[in-house]
């Protein structure tokens, strides 16, 4: 860490941005207390209130684009008589469209997102390492197998679905026990064991493709592992019972979460119980990856990126990081699907472009906040 | 009202003894250094006394109570432990990592009540950088991080206070500083014990000091019984000289550790 007179210019600028809003937000409490609270609620409930906004908005217009454009105020009319005693004057195809096709894809573009986001933030607080994503532990790789195994076998969708939530799970489980048996709950065996069970099951993957029929099973066995929400439909309501558990457990435990990204040593000292807690939280995460990426397919870089981002609007405190995790990788993985089913008359995988779109997206970041990790 | 530890043993598997019938004693009001060279066990002994260690032989009571019989955060109720240095990855701010501190007073699912943010502001406050308050802890000084980080300590309400090489890696200045809160805590009734590789500050902080060697007390006692030409060159295997350095009037006297070159 360089340490100088250039401090302040070289700084990431979302550094001296979030203080100075936190001061300017936190200028009534201020007056009120004699002193200035720095991340009070106020700042926080302010800055993700915006943050759901830019949700409901990202949402709402992916409800008008499309290969079929509807008017705002014709989908504000079918929303109206979905939800409301009255009727539109809209005509059937354009209700199907919006409320049967549109909503359910917005609506797993949030929560796919948010769920990968939020599992990525807990993920880096965590591992105390920025480069954590949720597929760190091996969850997206066995999910992968999985799915890949139901449709070598020919089963149908709902199976597929399940097959890859319950490899999901059981990758991250040997990572676990496999690093529980060798160190002592040390966090780099951790990763390095999710590193090579996430190896072993991209060779599963690859023998499934090898011996998958190219000319029927290999396509669907490929478009699954670049991620899409296009077969997404409102069965799938079962994903977010998973996801909402993880989320729940994880906004539960918010501040141990915090605590534990000051490392072992302090966690222990300030009595949190590590092993258990860190069970926990690896156990919620995985859970609502496993289930976000058995509805999608595998969507990489989310989970990487969008803590970032969120980092760099409220800071790094997990109660606040959550929670504007969540809505931030909501709103773009809306917005990205949103491209990908319109720009081009095929529809493009999603798991490519949020690649194509991540990777300079996270370059431009770092150089941005090239120490203190935003 | 003590923390008590009577014939400490621990070995690493593999490694050998590290700490061999360490007996040693805070109570409050008191500042107990630990003096040693590099790899004497300090950082051990300090990792028993924080439950970190728990497969030691011997007991550490803390107020009469055995600690691996304590839960973790009754343990952190009683303990603080001030590191040489923190590994935060993201950028915190100062009160961020103040308000940690109050973490073992919470419920298990709990965030820090407008209760903690004052005790975090009086901790801050009363090291003197309640200014810093909102920045990032990465981007304030090393001697400003040490006292955030007392800070925390000092929010987490222990009564005994663990500091891992308090003025490593200050300058002059901000060790003189850092001394100087350790003196007010003692004073004001926290029971310290702090490891250090400068006799020196032996002198000007603490009112007990054990020399500790290959995992055993040397000695131990009151600095100007302990602190010695003879003590110090064992235990650092070089020749040392103690000498008293008169501080304006005959009366007063400073005593300062000194090499002595051949």
């Amino acid at each position: 860490m360089r340490r100088g007179s250039g401090q302040t210019s070289r700084l990431g600028s979302e550094t001296s941005l979030r203080t100075a809003l936190t001061r300017a937000a936190d200028q009534p409490s201020a007056r009120a207390t004699g002193r200035a609270i720095p991340l009070a609620s106020f700042g926080a409930v302010r800055r993700l209130m915006v943050l759901l906004v830019l949700l409901l908005t990202v949402g709402f217009l992916s409800l008008l684009i499309g290969r079929y454009p509807i008017s705002p105020s014709a989908v504000l009319g079918i929303l109206a008589s979905a939800l409301l005693p009255t009727t539109s004057a809209a005509p059937d195809t354009m209700t199907t469209v919006v409320l049967d096709v549109r909503i359910p894809r917005v609506v797993a573009g949030a929560v796919v997102g948010g769920a990968l986001a939020a599992a990525g933030a807990a993920y880096q607080s965590l591992f105390k390492n920025p480069l954590a994503s949720p597929g760190l532990l091996g969850v997206t790789s066995g999910a992968g197998f999985g799915a890949a195994l139901a449709l070598l076998l020919g089963l149908p969708w709902l199976a597929v679905q399940a097959s890859a939530f319950t490899f999901g799970l059981m990758a991250v489980t040997i990572a676990y026990v496999v690093a529980r048996s060798l160190g002592n709950g040390s966090l780099v065996v951790l990763i390095l064991a999710g590193v090579v069970i996430s190896a072993f099951f991209q060779a599963l993957i690859s023998i499934t493709q090898y011996l998958a029929d190219p000319l029927t099973t290999l396509p669907s066995i490929t478009f699954w592992l670049m991620g899409g929400l296009g077969k997404v439909t409102t069965r799938d309501v079962l994903a977010l019972v998973p996801i909402s558990i993880g989320l729940f457990v994880l906004l539960a435990l918010r501040w141990r979460v915090n605590v534990l990204s000051l490392g072992d040593e302090e966690a222990i000292a300030l009595g949190v119980d590590l092993a258990r807690t860190r069970l926990i939280v690896v156990l919620s995460a995985t859970l609502m990856t496993a289930a976000a990426v058995s509805l999608s397919g595998i969507i990489g870089w989310v989970g990487l990126v969008v803590p970032h981002l969120a980092r760099a609007v409220v800071g790094p405190n997990f109660p606040v990081l959550l929670p504007a995790s969540f809505l931030l990788g909501g709103s773009f993985l809306v917005a990205i699907d949103t491209i990908a089913r319109s720009a081009t008359s095929a529809e493009i995988p999603l798991g490519i472009l949020t690649a194509l779109i991540g990777a300079p997206f996270f370059i431009a970041l770092l150089a941005r906040a090239r120490q203190g990790w935003v | 009202m003590t923390l008590t530890v009577d014939w400490l043993e621990f070995e690493y598997p593999g490694r050998g003894v590290v700490l061999d019938s360490v007996s040693l004693k805070v109570c409050p009001g008191e500042t107990l250094a630990i003096l040693g060279p590099n790899g004497s066990g300090k950082t051990t002994l300090l990792r028993c006394l924080l439950g970190m260690n728990r497969s030691y032989r011997g007991t550490i009571r803390l107020d009469g109570r055995d600690l691996r019989t304590l839960p973790r955060a009754e343990v952190a109720r009683s303990v603080a432990y001030v590191p040489q240095l923190t590994s935060l990855v993201f950028p915190f701010t100062v009160f961020d990592v103040v308000l940690m501190g109050r973490t073992p007073h919470l419920k298990p699912f709990g965030t820090p009540a407008r209760r903690d943010h004052e005790l975090a502001w009086e901790a801050l406050e009363r090291v003197g950088i309640a200014h810093l308050a909102g920045r990032a802890l990465s981007e304030v000084s090393g001697g400003e991080r040490q006292l955030a980080l007392i800070a925390r300590a000092l929010a987490q309400q222990s009564r005994y206070l663990l500091l891992d090489e308090p003025t490593a890696n200050l300058d002059f200045g901000n060790q003189v500083r850092v001394l100087e809160i350790i003196r007010t805590l003692a004073r004001d009734g926290y029971g310290v014990l702090m490891t250090t590789h400068f006799p020196d500050h032996v002198f000007l902080a603490c009112t007990r000091v054990a020399l500790l060697k290959d995992g055993r007390i040397q000695a131990s006692g009151t600095p100007d019984e302990v602190v010695s030409d003879e003590q110090l060159s064992e235990l650092y295997a070089v020749p040392i000289h103690v000498a008293s350095v008169p501080m304006g009037d005959e009366r007063h006297s400073m005593k300062v550790c000194l090499p002595v070159f051949r």
